[in-house]
């Protein structure tokens, strides 16, 4: 039998792999835009309201009933409370998943990323999941980690008088809400990303999906009625939200269709992804 | 096994082999049918632009999959087998890269990406890194470097992890005549390392300073693989020239006239003996034991046309 290696000496690393891909993927995506100080700055900026939501809260319960009268929903410490911060946060979403979530695949497809990735022992749903797990952590940096500070917070100010709700629960359901709604849009973001290679061009359509779509629907609403509202985006994750957190529905329709709808917008981002990031081509 | 504890490494299976290949794109076949076992050493990648050259490199690469056949790392298909990518580095021709990260960083992510150790990524980065010459500029963003220093980063990427089949797209392109010598020398102490080293070039004289052992890819198909003298023997429509330098030119022309394996003899301008012959490496067997017996002496032995240029030209029809 022929040996064709002439026995050179061969190195292949040794025990467990020190990290799996996708965490690599995932911990460069996530450090490389701390080193900018204007997106440490939109960070900080986008902690201001919970740190006016946290003011209140203490004030609202130190000075009591006129506090929370004019804090509104601000002075609010139930889920429906909560549920009404993390709406308020979509703006901070909106810009800060623009700047973190539009490149990332579509640089890499322009850079030639793809090639130097995909020639390395790694499979599209690592490549995929590291890249998610970059937009998935600044999505909960801007909402769930506010969220989970405010509850704590708002535990302690009130001397447990509110309970286990806001202790556990309260927390649960943000996490719960934030992780499927931070992948669903993870996951639409990297499509986006994915379908061009001009990160100006991305970001538009981000932009356009996000508000442009809210915008349209609410004018054709006025003359089509509220069904018009499903061309609404992001109006669906909070319809669909509004009820994990036991809030008022904010459409007219049952929020089964906005859950169906957002299971059809993620798993279309999904096909976008696996049709556009290929480590092989494969022709029909 | 640990680094330090190396193992030589034998496998009764082809480092590299296509079978049957092709590859469409739509309806233009980029690779027809075409099959080669490429194995340790530098091989040569030659083709004209637009020849299948960069088809068949990411067929081999594993980056692109088989419309029809197979590709085979030791015995195994690579997108079935992704760990197989460990042994194998890969440079692309181009030469857009991670801008933003510095030479240093963007290795170390590579290497990173090969799951080795946290302990180990330092050191071997700084040593790819050295051995590419680029360690002066490892803490520069890549955005600052220079073409040829972008190529030189991209080969450290290829060779941080030791892989045992490495695969250079047009990895002399943009290079300064000194980094060219650097690269070119690299290239070679890896084939004579034993490793597998597949380049990509149209570029021939390149090719030529690397190896003789080429893949000769034209209209999608492979038109030959091998040691270009051996290709070059086996071109009969074109015999081989061979100029021999001698003391007495007249009697060793008389000599080799004589000969079957020659078909014509002629003196040329500078009083060289210039034979013409169809088989060259028969030819270069005989011919010591023809000039033994006859005594005959001979100074100087130039083949004329088995360069690189000249089979490449023979076998494409140009």
């Amino acid at each position: 039998m022929p040996v064709y290696e002439r026995g050179y000496r061969h190195w292949e690393p040794s025990g467990r792999r020190e990290a799996a891909p996708w965490w690599v993927i995932a911990r460069r995506g996530i450090l490389a835009p701390l080193r900018t100080r204007r997106f440490l700055a939109l960070l900080l900026l986008a902690w201001v309201p919970a740190v006016v939501k946290g003011v209140i809260l203490y004030f609202s319960f130190q000075a009591g009933d006129l506090m929370k009268l004019l804090g509104g929903s601000w002075s609010a410490v139930d889920a429906p409370g909560f549920f009404a911060f993390l709406e308020k946060q979509r703006g901070f979403v909106l810009i800060v998943l623009a700047i973190i979530g539009t490149p990332l695949v579509a640089r890499d497809r322009s850079e030639n990323g793809l090639a130097l990735y995909f020639a390395r022992p790694l499979t599209l749903r690592d490549y995929v999941l590291g890249k998610l797990l970059i937009v998935l952590f600044y999505f909960l940096i801007v909402t769930l980690a506010p969220v989970l500070l405010l509850a704590l917070f708002g535990y302690l100010v009130t001397s447990g008088a509110t309970g286990l709700d806001m202790l556990l629960l309260t927390p649960l359901r943000a996490t719960v809400y934030c992780l499927l709604v931070g992948t669903s849009l993870g996951l639409v973001l990297l499509a986006l990303s994915a379908a061009g290679r001009r990160t100006v061009f991305i970001a538009m359509s981000w932009l356009l999906l996000f508000a442009g779509s809210a915008l349209v629907a609410k004018i054709l609403a006025l003359f089509g009625g509220p069904w018009m509202k499903l061309l609404d985006f992001p109006a669906q994750y909070e319809h669909a939200g509004s009820l994990l957190f036991g809030a008022k529905a904010p459409l007219e329709y049952p929020r089964l269709i906005s859950c169906l709808l957002i299971a059809g917008y993620t798993v279309g981002a999904w096909a976008v992804l696996r049709r556009r990031i290929r480590p092989v081509e494969v022709v029909s | 096994m640990s680094p330090d504890i190396a193992r030589p490494v034998t496998t009764p299976f082809p480092v590299l082999q296509a079978r049957r290949v092709s590859k469409w794109f739509g309806e233009v076949i980029a690779v027809n049918d075409s099959s080669l076992t490429v194995g340790p050493g530098v091989t040569g990648l030659l083709g004209l632009n637009g020849a299948g050259k960069t088809t068949l490199f990411k067929l081999l690469s594993g980056l692109i999959e088989p419309s029809q056949g197979e590709v085979l790392i030791f015995g195994q298909r690579l997108r079935r087998e992704v760990g197989l990518f460990r042994r194998i580095g890969f440079c692309p021709e181009s030469e857009a890269m991670h801008d933003w990260l510095t030479g240093r960083e963007f290795v170390s992510l590579m290497l990173r990406l090969m799951g080795v150790p946290g302990p180990e990524i330092a050191p071997r980065t700084a040593a790819a890194l050295d051995r590419v010459h680029l360690a002066d500029a490892a803490d520069r963003r890549i955005g600052s470097y220079s073409k040829g220093m972008r190529q030189k980063i991209k080969m450290a990427q290829a060779l941080v992890h030791d892989p045992d089949i490495i695969f250079l797209d047009e990895p002399l392109n943009g290079m300064d005549p000194v980094a060219r010598h650097e690269i070119i020398a690299l290239v070679k102490q890896l084939g004579a390392a034993g490793k597998t080293v597949l380049v990509s070039s149209h570029i021939l004289p390149e090719i030529e300073e690397m190896t003789r052992n080429i893949v000769l890819i034209h209209h999608g198909k492979v038109l030959a693989e091998g040691d270009v003298t051996e290709i070059r023997d086996k071109i009969h429509d074109h015999p081989t020239i061979v100029a021999l330098s001698a003391p007495e030119p007249r009697r060793l022309a008389s000599f080799l006239a004589g000969r079957e394996l020659v078909m014509g003899v002629e003196l040329d301008e500078r009083g060289r003996v210039v034979a013409r012959t169809d088989h060259a490496v028969a030819f270069y067997r005989a011919l010591p034991g023809w000039l033994l017996a006859e005594k005959l002496a001979v100074d100087e032995i130039e083949t004329l046309d088995d360069s690189l240029q000249a089979v490449f030209d023979y076998l494409v029809g140009d």
